[in-house]
């Protein structure tokens, strides 16, 4: 199957279960972040990882495009691709900017800040294409757009796969 | 023992191998020669048929290359293909509307977006990105100017490597109207245009645009942007290049309730743009500035019940002696909005009046029409495999191109010549 054909169908899928501007406009507000800008996020620290292994089927599955992290994901699962959902595969390089999103984690119905980091410096990974448009906006908006490449924050802009980085409890 | 008997030995195989060759060849040379006197028996033999009341054909030249005749017409289309899965190797297709045939192709680098065509269409143009190393070593940004009938490039002027890098966009560069200079979108998360002299080869400066994206073009020395908050920023041009001002306009509408969609389209000073909500939003770039008129709603109450909505990659398109905005609709909730549609609906630009639905042979992720007076509608296929030719007049299917890519996302047809 062709990539592009997986690609829309995890959108319809998607959308098929996210359908409601309200609920974006509440929860999924998305910003641009770089490390020095972590602290000004509505972030608190959680004391231990949510557990995934207590969720089950795709949404507890970090190589599917239901994983609950992937709620703003556009790009290549980096876990598909010889790395994980946290670490970049071998030979490439986190970027350190990325947009953000807010996803709620079935296993304890917690919102978590979620960062999108993109790992770089190999052509594209072409695995387990994912893209879920929940929160994205146009272009002129970067900060919430998932059509941007965000290598451009590493030193080499090649884009390879994307991960879910978890920041911290969302604070309402 | 080793080096020099083996050595020996592989000279003497590459010697024999060669002589077999020569001996083939001159077998083969004289072949013609021989063809007639045998051939006469050549059946009675059993030997293949060869009918010697023929003359056999002619060799081929080596070596000949194709260009195109350079009569442009417009329904020659260009195809915008980033390669998603392979980024290195963005291509862009030449395409005829009339016959389906691919009559060429750019290579044009790393994340792709469009060409740029000037009116005249002596030359065409191309901001691409380069590594010394394919994926690695030096980075290399460039404005490239491509002939457009040998498909060859021409020049190339670099510029500051930072141009943007996203799913293709249209509004990523832009041409000014006189087709001097050249506008290319940087984002490094800061937002900038290079401004590039197309006509002197020479990179003529940039112009920051903070919180300002893509470029669309104005006038002859005139540039805008769209704005996170909902603003417009018109860009002045010296006759440099350089910034001569910028003109911050009030925000006239609203990202985050009601976001506009990149692809805008143009008739005279007026660009239209689409929200997802269903307004449209004319922006007459007059002599003093922006005029935003009046927006109108592209949806009625019962489209809206019915969910309704624009979407895709590049959604509209206008024929702009006809007056005719061709929109790609879908049923489906907010954040659907780059999503493909089953149905293109064609509204009158004076009236504001739906004249027609088409319904679409199969879901459409971009459309393009051409300007001339026997239109074609041009609409990619949602798995990308397809370039759907509609009449855009009547919105009969006429033909479909297979293969058309590996990942084309834009279409974009000749301007009228």
């Amino acid at each position: 199957m062709r990539f592009f054909d997986r690609w829309f169908q995890d959108k319809t899928r998607s959308l098929a279960r996210h359908t409601s501007r309200r609920s974006f406009l509440k929860k999924a507000g998305t910003v641009l972040v770089g490390a020095g800008a972590i602290p000004l996020l509505p972030v608190a620290k959680a004391n231990t990882a949510p557990d995934d292994g207590s969720i089950s089927g795709p949404e507890g599955d970090p190589g599917k495009c239901e994983y609950w992290r992937n709620c703003g994901m556009d790009g290549f699962l980096c876990t598909c691709c010889g790395g994980s959902h946290t670490s970049c595969p071998p030979g490439t390089e986190m970027a350190p900017m990325t947009w953000v999103g807010t996803c709620n984690n079935p296993a304890d119905g917690r919102d978590y800040i979620i960062a999108y980091n993109d790992c770089c410096g190999k052509s594209t990974c072409n695995r387990c294409m994912c893209n879920r448009n929940e929160g994205d906006l146009p272009n002129y908006f970067p900060s919430k757009s998932n059509d941007i490449n965000w290598c451009m924050g590493a030193s080499n802009n090649v884009y390879h796969c994307t991960t879910t980085i978890l920041l911290g409890l969302a604070v309402k | 023992m080793y080096p020099m008997d083996k050595y020996s030995a592989s000279w003497r195989k590459l010697w024999l191998y060669g002589l077999f060759l020569l001996i083939l060849a001159g077998c083969d040379a004289q072949q013609p020669a021989d063809e007639p006197a045998s051939s006469a028996t050549a059946a009675d033999a059993g030997d293949a048929y060869v009918d010697v009341s023929k003359a056999p054909l002619s060799n081929d030249i080596f070596g000949k290359v194709t260009a195109l005749p350079e009569t442009p017409h417009p329904h020659w289309v260009w195809i915008y293909d980033m390669a998603a899965s392979s980024m290195p190797d963005g291509r862009a297709y030449l395409y005829d509307g009339d016959t389906g045939r691919m009559m060429g192709l750019l290579s044009t680098g790393y994340s792709f977006n469009a060409l740029n065509i000037p009116g005249h269409y002596r030359e065409v143009y191309s901001a691409e990105t380069y590594y010394s190393r394919h994926t690695r070593g030096a980075r290399t940004d460039v404005v490239s100017i491509y002939d457009p009938f040998k498909l060859t490039p021409v020049a190339e002027i670099e510029i500051p490597a930072k141009r943007v890098s996203t799913l293709p966009r249209l509004a990523d560069s832009a041409l000014t109207d006189d087709d001097r200079f050249m506008a290319v979108f940087n984002l490094t998360p800061a937002a900038s245009l290079s401004i590039v002299d197309v006509e002197h080869r020479r990179f003529a400066g940039e112009v920051i645009t903070p919180g300002c994206a893509m470029a669309y073009a104005a006038g002859d020395r005139r540039f805008f942007a769209l704005c996170s908050d909902g603003a417009l920023l018109l860009i002045h041009l010296t006759d440099e290049g350089t910034q001569a001002s910028v003109q911050r306009s009030e925000p006239f509408f609203n990202a985050l309730e009601d976001p506009i969609l990149e692809t805008g389209v143009r008739h005279g000073d007026t660009w239209y743009f689409m929200s997802v909500l269903g307004e449209v939003h004319p922006v007459e770039i007059s002599a003093d500035g922006p005029v935003f008129a009046d927006t109108w709603s592209y949806l009625d109450e019962q489209d809206k019940a019915e969910n309704w909505r624009i979407g895709g990659m590049q959604p509209v398109t206008l024929h702009s002696a006809r007056q005719r905005l061709y929109m790609v609709m879908h049923q489906g909730d907010f954040f659907t909005y780059e999503l493909p549609g089953t149905e293109i609906w064609v509204y009158d630009l004076e009236t504001r009046a739906r004249v027609e639905k088409i319904t679409t042979r199969q879901p459409s992720l971009s459309i393009a029409v051409s300007q001339d007076d026997n239109p074609l509608l041009y609409a990619i296929t949602e798995d990308l495999s397809a370039l759907d030719i509609y009449d855009a007049g009547s919105g009969e299917h006429l033909r479909s191109i297979g293969e058309l890519g590996v990942t084309p996302f834009l279409v974009q047809p000749l301007p009228l010549l």
